[in-house]
């Protein structure tokens, strides 16, 4: 894996220098543009997200299985208390309702985990230099041909820029 | 269990005969002051009447096993649940002593083990090897004996017959010179406890509280007014 | 801690707009030192009187029947009560994107997930076998015996432990993109410290708009739990047949209460931070006379839920309510209540209303009394309940705190304190990727426009 990279104020045509890089044969899946405050909407849309549906689903998920769980583990040993009914259903309902929200919580870290490439496993390049009011123009290379590449089509964006 | 308060003198009996068959721990006189003894059976004493034409009605109160006790329900761990007979049991090896049960007592006779208490001697030979001694930080309160009721099925068991009625008393019941305690099964509609339970003046404790005791009171003929049925009733503001 | 010597800095400071904000990690100043040394005393203290208890048993503390509960319970609805400075506030801002909030966030956040921490720790120290407090977690036992999912203590176990998983996720995921930063600018430890937090934070993005989202709708998730756990702490009480506990109004007093005090230790927490990390031109006069406002609004709602609890309990007048009621107005217990009223509503209510009042100080002042005042609120709710004449049998009981009760209870303030001044030397307390991309750009040609940090 070989990274390329190249700074620039974040006022540039961002858009313009991901479509020449995707024009000159770079994967868009490899081309990133890296920030440290996020860019407004209108530079680069946010794709389309599940992610509150993922939230929804969880949510169901962790209700489901605390009631299976809830019933399940009180009637496998029945022991009956204060003059209550083996299965209440508004006690246990207070911890379906809070296994319902954990479970939704979780699906939604998962999502986000897995969505956004996180995780301390992982190694990513670090940009010391970045500062705020720019972007790096980051394109991870498989081979060195394509590095070559991406340097000549980034190199031609930096030469556009001075001039 | 039935208790005839007109019976009842009040002697207290009951109330040894409870710590030694069940091991209640010895606490101090310096406990005592601050509320801190645990006894499993006490004898409430309601005072009516003036100076000269008083009267004293003597109630022993312990745990009153309730079917729908409040204790059981709060408790995280379940170290208190109502047993295939109907009792209100407390298991020591479970009870983390959260101390909630006790708080949610109406009746107040949850009793907790605040330090690890030592017999003086020559006391712990007389410990009851059926009972097992409380470690510190677990709730403990009135089992009916169980321990003796255990025992007598595992005899009765043994023997290949039904409990029979007279096998089991608690030691309260044992001890009673007046005779004013009855224990039985309720469960057997031929026993005697069965047949007063029907009794035309029986109360419960806090009966508004619909805790469902089964520990009930023949009202003495005698009472002084309605007022004084319940324990304390006239101290209501 | 303000003094100023940079010893061996390991993150390198660019001089950019974050320096000021990335400087509290670095400069650590010989009172600091001290302090953090004074509260590892106040703290050990703390832990040994805890396990002298544990050794002697409960009877150590001034608990006797009935007064099962008391400042160990008291002291675990407070801080449970302070939790709810962070996550629910800062998430409420976040859903109402109001752009005021950008500085307050984190702290409050971090105020959200230490409070939470030491809040869960009281239950087991109030437990009779503390080292049995795993007997609760949601496991079999040796004979197939699961906790009692119907107990409300059974219920606070999941509430808090979802909780504090929320809200821990609530200061992470919003810290992300500054750990990337720290891991960026620092070397050694430091370097591999946040190099495995910021989990390979990039700044893409994909990650940027994974992570607004993500953020946006735990908000609203976050703020659904941290309703329904200080519910369920109140019916830890509300569930009894105690009488003067077992309330419908409790909940939402309960959850009112803890914003109330939660605002008050926000507003003291960040006129600290302003002051000895020398914030000023982050933590502005106009970020304090936002939360003195919402704090008025609580100290309202709370005068109104006091009203309301104690004219139904008088009106109703019901006999087993009575003692515990009067030995709060006029009884034992009468000169707490009164100070907590003169400490909850007298004091600041007109500190926060009067505008002239409401400076700096003025809050600081009226943090300062609501905190003690809603401390005394939660011993009010606790003790006398148990203590006075419960029914009929006249068992009452004068509570009196041992010195290891109150011990502990000032062991868990200086932990409270001690977390804090860890956290702000290994985190950026001010979160800068919202504030710094919120600022306009000093210099620079190209970068003419505002920061677009604003998206919520």
């Amino acid at each position: 894996m070989i990274e390329v990279s190249l700074r620039l104020s974040w006022d540039h045509d961002l858009a313009g220098v991901v479509k020449r890089l995707e024009a000159g044969g770079v994967p868009s899946r490899e081309v990133n543009v890296l920030s440290r405050v996020p860019l407004p909407e209108s530079v680069f849309p946010a794709n389309p997200s599940r992610m509150s549906l993922i939230g929804v689903i969880g949510a169901l998920l962790g209700f489901s299985v605390a009631v299976a769980f809830l019933v399940a583990v009180t009637v496998s040993y029945g022991l009956r208390t204060g003059g209550m009914p083996l299965i209440a259903p508004l006690p246990l309902g207070v911890i379906t309702y809070e296994m319902t929200l954990l479970a939704s919580i979780l699906a939604m870290l998962v999502t986000l985990f897995v969505r956004a490439r996180l995780g301390p496993w992982r190694r990513v390049p670090e940009h010391p230099e970045l500062d705020y009011g720019e972007v790096i123009i980051s394109v991870t290379c498989a081979d060195l041909a394509q590095a070559q590449r991406a340097r000549e089509i980034l190199a031609g964006v930096a030469a556009g820029r001075a001039a | 269990m039935l208790i005839d308060l007109n019976v009842c003198t009040g002697c207290s009996a009951c109330v040894v005969a409870c710590r030694a068959e069940n091991n209640i721990p010895i606490t101090g006189a310096h406990e005592a002051a601050r509320n801190g003894t645990i006894q499993w059976l006490h004898i409430d004493r309601a005072w009516s009447g003036g100076q000269d034409d008083f009267s004293v009605e003597s109630r022993p109160i312990t745990c009153q096993q309730c079917d729908a006790a409040p204790c059981e329900p709060v408790c995280p761990v379940l170290a208190t649940y109502t047993n295939s007979e109907g009792l209100c049991v407390q298991v020591y090896n479970r009870c983390v002593g959260t101390r909630y049960c006790a708080l949610n007592c109406p009746y107040d006779q949850r009793f907790f083990n605040w330090f690890d208490y030592q017999w003086p001697t020559p006391m712990e030979v007389q410990l009851n090897p059926d009972v097992s001694r409380r470690t510190r930080g677990v709730m403990e309160k009135c089992s009916f004996c169980s321990q003796r009721v255990l025992a007598a099925e595992r005899a009765a068991r043994s023997e290949g017959r039904p409990l029979r009625e007279d096998e089991v008393q608690p030691a309260c019941v044992q001890t009673c010179p007046a005779q004013a305690l009855l224990f039985g099964d309720l469960a057997d509609p031929d026993s005697r406890i069965a047949r007063a339970w029907r009794h035309p003046r029986l109360e419960t404790l806090l009966e508004e509280l619909g805790t469902l005791p089964r520990v009930r009171y023949v009202r003495r003929q005698d009472a002084p007014g309605a007022e004084a049925l319940q324990p304390g009733a006239e101290d209501d503001e | 801690m303000n003094a100023t010597s940079p010893a061996a800095a390991p993150i390198s400071i660019a001089p950019g707009r974050e320096a000021p904000l990335l400087r509290p990690m670095l400069v650590t100043g010989r009172a600091y030192k001290h302090m953090v040394i004074l509260l590892t005393g106040v703290i050990s203290w703390g832990a040994f009187c805890f396990i002298y208890q544990g050794f002697i048993g409960l009877g150590l503390t001034g608990l006797r029947r009935p007064v099962f509960w008391a400042f160990f319970i008291t002291d675990f609805v407070f801080w449970i009560g302070i939790s709810h400075a962070g996550t629910l506030i800062s998430a409420i801002l976040r859903l109402s994107s109001a752009s005021w909030r950008y500085p307050v966030t984190r702290a409050a956040e971090a105020i959200t997930v230490f409070a939470l921490g030491i809040g869960g720790v009281f239950p087991i120290v109030h437990l009779g076998r503390p080292w049995l407090f795993f007997w609760l977690a949601p496991y079999p036992n040796a004979r197939m015996i699961w906790p009692n999912f119907r107990s409300p203590l059974e219920w606070d176990f999941f509430a808090i432990s979802t909780y504090l998983t929320g809200s821990a996720l609530y200061l992470f995921l919003p810290m992300l993109p500054d750990l990337a930063l720290a891991r960026d600018r620092s070397q050694g430890w430091r370097h591999r410290l946040y190099r495995f937090l910021a989990m390979s934070w990039q700044g893409t993005q994909q990650q940027w708009h994974r992570l607004e989202l993500a953020i946006q709708l735990m908000a609203a998730v976050v703020i659904a739990i941290a309703v329904s756990v200080h519910t369920i702490v109140s019916w830890d009480f509300s569930m009894a047949i105690v009488p003067s506990w077992h309330s419908t109004i409790f909940g939402p007093y309960f959850v009112a209460g803890a914003i109330f005090s939660g605002i008050a230790a926000l507003i003291l927490i960040m006129a600290i931070l302003r002051r000895v990390y020398h914030l000023e031109d982050y933590l502005q006069p106009k970020h304090f006379n936002n939360l003195a406002k919402l704090l008025l609004t609580m100290t309202l709602l709370w005068g109104y839920f006091v009203f309301a609890e104690s004219i139904t309990t008088w009106y109703g007048n019901l006999p087993a309510e009575m003692p515990a009621f009067w030995s709060k107005i006029s009884g034992h217990y009468a000169p707490l209540f009164w100070a907590m009223v003169l400490c909850n509503f007298v004091i600041p209510f007109p500190i926060l209303a009067i505008k002239r009042l409401r400076t700096i100080t003025g809050m600081v002042i009226a943090s300062i009394t609501i905190l003690i005042g809603m401390w005394l609120e939660r011993f009010l709710i606790v003790v006398p309940g148990a203590a006075t004449q419960r029914f009929a049998f006249d068992n009452w009981y004068g509570y009196f705190p041992h010195w290891t009760e109150i011990s502990i209870s000032l062991a868990t303030l200086a932990a409270m304190a001690l977390l804090y001044m860890v956290f702000s030397k290994l985190f950026p307390i001010i979160s800068i990727w919202d504030v710094v991309g919120q600022a306009p750009a000093p210099t620079g040609e190209g970068i003419a426009e505002p920061g677009p940090g604003g998206a919520p």
